[in-house]
């Protein structure tokens, strides 16, 4: 290397010969570049039967109504969804989460690994912390959005979703092994450190005594219940004096646990328990006798609607391919970090966005429920928006989120929905009508 | 299952039921259809003077987890509709073969012969 070369000597005002650029070439690098990987690609299987999770039969022996989800058949509701969600509101309610995906990251390697993968700061995470982060693709679009927990000084829990599962599994399998393209601007690029870590899929019979599923325990009379189970008082001390985001390893009512102060429902005392999947169903009836009430799907996306959070599919990726910023959660990209996959197309994205997605109510009860991809339009008719998911909230109004241009997305601003579109029977449909296009509505909601 | 089929009224495979009372049909969802659906949180009722043939949809019902079309088992003109359900659409859970009537009908022709009764529906939803 020139140490010596002339930092003038080109245009680009640098001396592109030097080490500047840690792990990377300089933009006058010449010698020999690694092959250029191939894109991730991804087509879900052909479900080959519908799986179930450890509770299948409890969920039927206590009146679960059944559905498909995410290849799996799991409870949609027990007995009415709004008195599920208002359980967890006012008291707490308990939810088989274990079809999520749960990974484990061990060994020195581990948190580099993470935080090339992900858009937050894996490194800033203290032991006994967590937060929510994103897996983006090179085209800055979520492969997944997760939740990772630091258990130990070198191992980290990673919470993803069921739908994603598979495909999580071999987006990260796929960088670890060299074969899927990391950086469109040096396609060749594999990340450094894979053998600092092992990656392990926490639900796969292999990992034996150390398989994990997630339970989730949510609402304020949580602790409360939790607290219910036997155990020592050093460990119910560590339960009580959890912080938000905390995440922590006990042992209650005799079953080993992770347990982490987080949740998708929007409520602050909220558990995440990781368990044994043969000793789940049994902690589930423990905590149902203690007083938490079976909530099903439908009130955990109820729940998660009227707290504003997104969904893969709906606010996240899915047929609008928002991105993390688009969902309004752009702070979970740290765009200070020097590298982490699809970092460019994200930061290119965000110089020309001109949406993000806001929340609706509508002000009349009994109004037609709206559906993802249902036009938003403002006073003038314009359309401005689209829906991305909409529920009931806990006063009985139909609330949601929709993707809305910044110049419509003011707080108190009337708009709306045309909801229904998908029943339209003349006419264009409305769920074909583009951002600005005139909509002829004759809506049957007053502004 | 533990739902009620009230043994004077009459029942579609659809899962409407019919009260005949002189020329007027009244005509609901079941109970069974109610827990079906789950919490229903929107009801769209035809205007009164609308007419319908036997089989038409009249209406839609929907809830947290689908859009139904409710059909009519008998042919006639609107003469009333259920506006309470306007903001009470959950009065189809409580009281589905009571206040949570949809609409009634001046019928066209009062047979309805060709309908389920109540055991024979029954049946039905137990085959189910």
């Amino acid at each position: 290397m020139n140490v010596k070369g002339d930092w003038q000597a080109d245009s680009t005002g640098y001396a592109a010969q030097k080490a500047y650029f840690v792990g990377m070439n300089g933009a006058n690098y010449a010698g020999p570049k690694p092959a250029a990987l191939p894109l991730f690609t991804w087509e879900e299987p052909s479900p080959d039967g519908m799986k179930t999770t450890t509770l299948h039969a409890l969920h039927q022996d206590m009146g679960a109504k059944m559905v498909e989800f995410a290849g799996y058949d799991m409870p949609v509701w027990y007995s009415s969804v709004m008195e599920e969600h208002l359980a967890v509101r006012n008291g707490a309610g308990i939810f088989d989460v274990s079809h999520m995906g749960t990974f484990d990251a061990t060994g020195p390697g581990a948190a580099a690994f993470l935080d090339t993968v992900t858009t937050n700061e894996v490194g800033k995470l203290a032991i006994g912390e967590s937060h929510y982060t994103y897996f983006l693709d090179v085209n800055g679009i979520p492969v997944d959005d997760l939740m990772i927990y630091r258990v130990a000084e070198e191992r980290f829990l990673i919470v993803v979703n069921a739908s994603n599962n598979d495909k999580n599994w071999a987006w990260l399998n796929g960088i670890i092994s060299g074969e899927v393209q990391i950086d469109p601007a040096n396609p060749g690029r594999r990340v450094e450190g894979v053998d600092r870590f092992v990656l392990r899929d926490l639900r796969d019979p292999a990992v034996g005594a150390e398989m994990r599923v997630d339970i989730a325990l949510q609402g304020p009379k949580s602790t409360d219940i939790l607290l219910q189970l036997h155990g020592s008082d050093a460990d119910k001390t560590k339960v009580s004096k959890l912080p938000w985001a905390g995440v922590t390893t006990v042992t209650l009512g005799g079953y080993d646990l992770i347990v982490s102060r987080t949740g998708y429902t929007g409520e602050r005392v909220a558990y995440e328990l990781f368990i044994h999947p043969d000793k789940a169903p049994a902690l589930f009836k423990d905590l149902v006798e203690c007083g938490a009430v079976a909530c099903g799907l439908a009130a955990r996306d109820s729940l998660r609607t009227e707290a504003g959070l997104p969904l893969y599919g709906h606010e996240l990726a899915g047929p609008l391919t928002l991105n993390p910023a688009d969902a309004g959660f752009g702070s979970y990209v740290k765009l200070w970090k020097p590298f982490f996959v699809g970092k460019a197309a994200f930061a290119a994205h965000e110089r020309e966005r001109d949406a993000e997605v806001v929340r609706f109510r509508m002000d009349n009860k009994g109004a037609r429920p709206a559906h993802q991809g249902d036009p938003m339009v403002d006073k003038k008719g314009r359309v401005v928006g689209v829906v991305t998911s909409c529920s009931i909230d806990t006063e009985g109004y139909q609330l949601g989120q929709a993707y809305v241009k910044v110049t419509a997305a003011e707080e108190g601003a009337g708009v709306a929905v045309f909801a229904g579109s998908g029943r339209t029977k003349a006419g264009k449909a409305p769920g074909e009508l583009g951002m600005g296009t005139k909509c002829q509505c004759q809506s049957r909601q007053p502004f | 299952m533990g739902n009620t089929t009230p043994a004077d009224l009459k029942y579609t495979k659809n899962d409407e039921w019919v009260r005949l009372e002189g020329g007027t049909a009244t005509i609901g969802i079941t109970d069974y259809a109610q827990e079906q659906l789950n919490d229903i949180v929107y009801v769209e009722l035809p205007d009164v003077g609308a007419k319908f043939p036997k089989g038409e949809s009249f209406g839609v019902v929907e809830s947290v987890k689908a859009a139904s079309d409710v059909y009519t088992p008998v042919g006639g003109t609107i003469s009333a509709v259920n506006s309470g359900l306007e903001d009470q659409p959950e009065l189809i859970n409580t009281d589905p073969y009571g206040e949570g009537w949809l609409v009634k009908f001046t019928v066209d022709n009062a047979d309805v012969s060709d309908l389920l009764d109540a055991d024979a529906y029954a049946a039905y939803c137990e085959s189910r």
